[in-house]
């Protein structure tokens, strides 16, 4: 176990979890803060749960029932040009984040180094930490759009063994495209570096842009595990149903540490999510329409404001600088907070350097985020010099 | 990849069916829009029915700042190693048999037995309610945290009277709900302790898995309450 990744992971969750304690305790808040999609699962999604669970109850393996893993590779297949082996290529977890702590003990060893992109989802840090493994941040910027770029891997990560992308990302909310994705495989390819690439935001991509697996560009099948989920696309959080893709051997490793731990995901949860599988284009569109309209409300607020932000070219998060405010984001966040009624997460709950920045969700309706951003603006207009 | 030996996995569970009253009380919830993410220890009702139940079967009473709800006992056993400081290669002392063996294999835990002469670093002792090993009898005069793993034995027709004397002010206790009517379908277990100590391993939960799943402590709940659950 690596400390110090271990405290400042729980350090950052901590941050956020103080301003979630302070905005529950007061009323009438508008919280974009949580990665918690404020959109209930879509019914038909529970309700073909329940229906299975009437028929049969079947103890599940722990990789994960035949048809689920069926069906996630049929959807691979037919949407990312990519070829997993059902049998041996899947491997269903307990949401995203156990699939991601599973992988960092089956893959990391005490001293490892593991590149992630700053400003990095922290909450990975301490499965980073409990692995042994030390974290080599990859430094983006506005300039680039938070993407991370094959130079940038070149100078800052040369000896990493792992490499952690999140893709559309979380925290900024920035997309590597198909042509920036294929630009880092290039480059991965001429290093040892193997990478765990987060795809749990792929079903949120705006403006028609095409997704790009890093596991299908040429040669990178075979060092990437691709890691997704059921939670965001469909709305699912509650179900915790995760599931990682690659390697049989390398699955065998991390289903032996899943045996001991946690078993098979429970079979109400698999159930629902071979019911989201097969509801899936309705169910995306439905979510991807909303959010859609949902960040153009943002930009246009933040726009208003004279705010900087990272383009949104996926997920649910925009990563915007306060700094022409004359607070550090912290302090914006908390007197927002008190003054106004609207929580954010201050930028240095994501990497020590981002204490200027805020990210900012999508996840409350329309209105309620025209209306924070309306509340904002009153609050930015008492600091404006 | 991390040089440790993969084991084939060896999980089973019976094929018992799902009450339809069961079914029934999670439409409920689902319809009302219980779909999100749960409190992160887990639902109240269900920790406080944990807590209360452990209170009954000879534990201090406490609330339910005392209970983590988890995917089974593996993981309540994983998340308090690591709440307690556990890392690579650290020593745990066994009190008996343990049927977690692999796991603290897989973990590089130095497994020893107690009152073996090397334990003067551990960070705990393990116990299992049925091992042979004698409750109240082999006091750890270190003072390390105890964890006792009762499997299926708080929600099972089978518990002693004198199996209460483990579960002591200091005891970190784990469990599973698998001797319930088709619960261990939905992999439900929990972690209860001394609330400071619970807190730390809250934080591993949290990092491990986030939290449970709803619908699955939803079911618990139920198995545990029936319609007074509603």
């Amino acid at each position: 176990m690596t400390h110090d990744t271990v405290k400042k992971g729980e350090q950052a969750t901590s941050l956020r979890y103080k301003l979630m304690e302070l905005a529950a305790s007061r009323e009438n808040v508008i919280s974009l803060g949580r990665g918690d999609p404020d959109l209930d699962t879509p019914a038909e999604i529970w309700q073909g749960a329940l229906s299975r669970m009437k028929d049969r109850a079947p103890s599940s393996p722990v990789r994960g029932l035949a048809e689920l893993r069926e069906a996630i590779a049929r959807r691979y297949s037919e949407q990312n040009e990519l070829s997993f082996d059902p049998e041996h290529e899947i491997l269903v977890t307990n949401g995203g984040q156990e699939a991601l702590f599973l992988t960092m003990l089956a893959l990391v060893d005490p001293g490892d180094k593991v590149a992630t992109p700053d400003p990095r989802y922290s909450s990975y840090d301490q499965a980073i930490g409990a692995a042994g493994g030390q974290i080599a941040e990859i430094p983006t910027d506005l300039e680039h759009n938070f993407a991370l770029r094959p130079e940038d891997l070149r100078v800052h990560a040369p000896d990493a063994k792992v490499l952690v992308l999140v893709n559309p990302s979380n925290p900024t909310g920035s997309l590597i495209n198909a042509d920036g994705v294929k630009a880092l495989a290039k480059e991965l390819k001429q290093t040892g570096i193997l990478v765990v690439s987060d795809e749990i935001y792929e079903g949120i991509v705006y403006d028609g842009t095409p997704i790009q697996s890093l596991a299908a560009c040429d040669g990178m099948r075979e060092r990437t595990i691709t890691l997704a989920g059921f939670s965001k696309t469909y709305a699912m959080t509650g179900f915790r149903v995760g599931y990682l893709a690659g390697d049989a051997g390398f699955l065998r490793a991390v289903e032996a540490l899943k045996a001991s731990i946690s078993g098979p995901c429970p079979l109400f949860s698999q159930y629902a999510a071979i019911s989201a599988l097969e509801q899936d284009k309705a169910a995306r569109e439905y979510f991807l329409n909303i959010y859609s309209a949902r960040r153009q409300a943002m930009m246009r607020g933040l726009d208003s404001m004279g705010i900087p932000y990272g383009f949104p070219g996926g997920g649910v998060f925009v990563w915007a600088n306060v700094s022409k405010f004359g607070l550090d984001a912290e302090n914006f966040c908390y007197q927002l907070l008190e003054k106004s009624g609207v929580l954010m997460f201050p930028g240095r709950s994501f990497g020590d350097k981002w204490k200027n920045w805020v990210r900012i969700s999508l996840l409350a309706p329309e209105d309620r985020i025209v209306e924070a951003l309306e509340r904002t603006a009153t609050f930015v207009q008492s600091k404006t010099p | 990849m991390s040089n440790r030996e993969p084991v084939p996995p060896d999980v089973d569970y019976a094929d018992v069916p799902i009450p339809d009253s069961m079914l029934e009380y999670l439409e409920k919830y689902l319809a009302a829009g219980e779909t999100h993410y749960t409190p992160r220890p887990g639902i109240p009702e269900l920790r406080s029915t944990i807590a209360n139940k452990l209170h009954e079967s000879g534990a201090p009473k406490r609330g339910a700042d005392s209970v983590i709800v988890t995917h089974g006992e593996g993981e309540a056993l994983f998340v308090t190693l690591l709440g307690l400081g556990f890392k690579d290669g650290t020593t745990v002392v066994v009190d008996g048999e343990c049927r977690h063996r692999r796991l603290l294999d897989l973990l590089n835990a130095s497994v020893v037995p107690l009152g073996a002469a090397m334990t003067g670093n551990a960070i705990a002792v393990y116990r299992e309610l049925d091992s042979p090993a004698k409750f109240g009898t082999r006091g750890d005069t270190n003072k390390r945290p105890t964890i006792v793993a009762l499997g299926t034995s708080l929600f099972a027709d089978r518990w002693r009277q004198h199996d209460s004397c483990s579960l002591g002010a200091a005891v970190v206790t784990i469990g599973d709900f698998n001797a319930l009517d088709g619960l261990d379908h939905f992999r439900m277990g929990f972690v209860a302790g001394p609330p400071d100590t619970v807190k730390r391993i809250q934080t591993w939960k949290q990092a491990f898995s986030i939290c449970s799943a709803g619908p699955s402590q939803r079911a618990a709940l139920f198995a545990l309450e029936g319609e007074a659950a509603s």
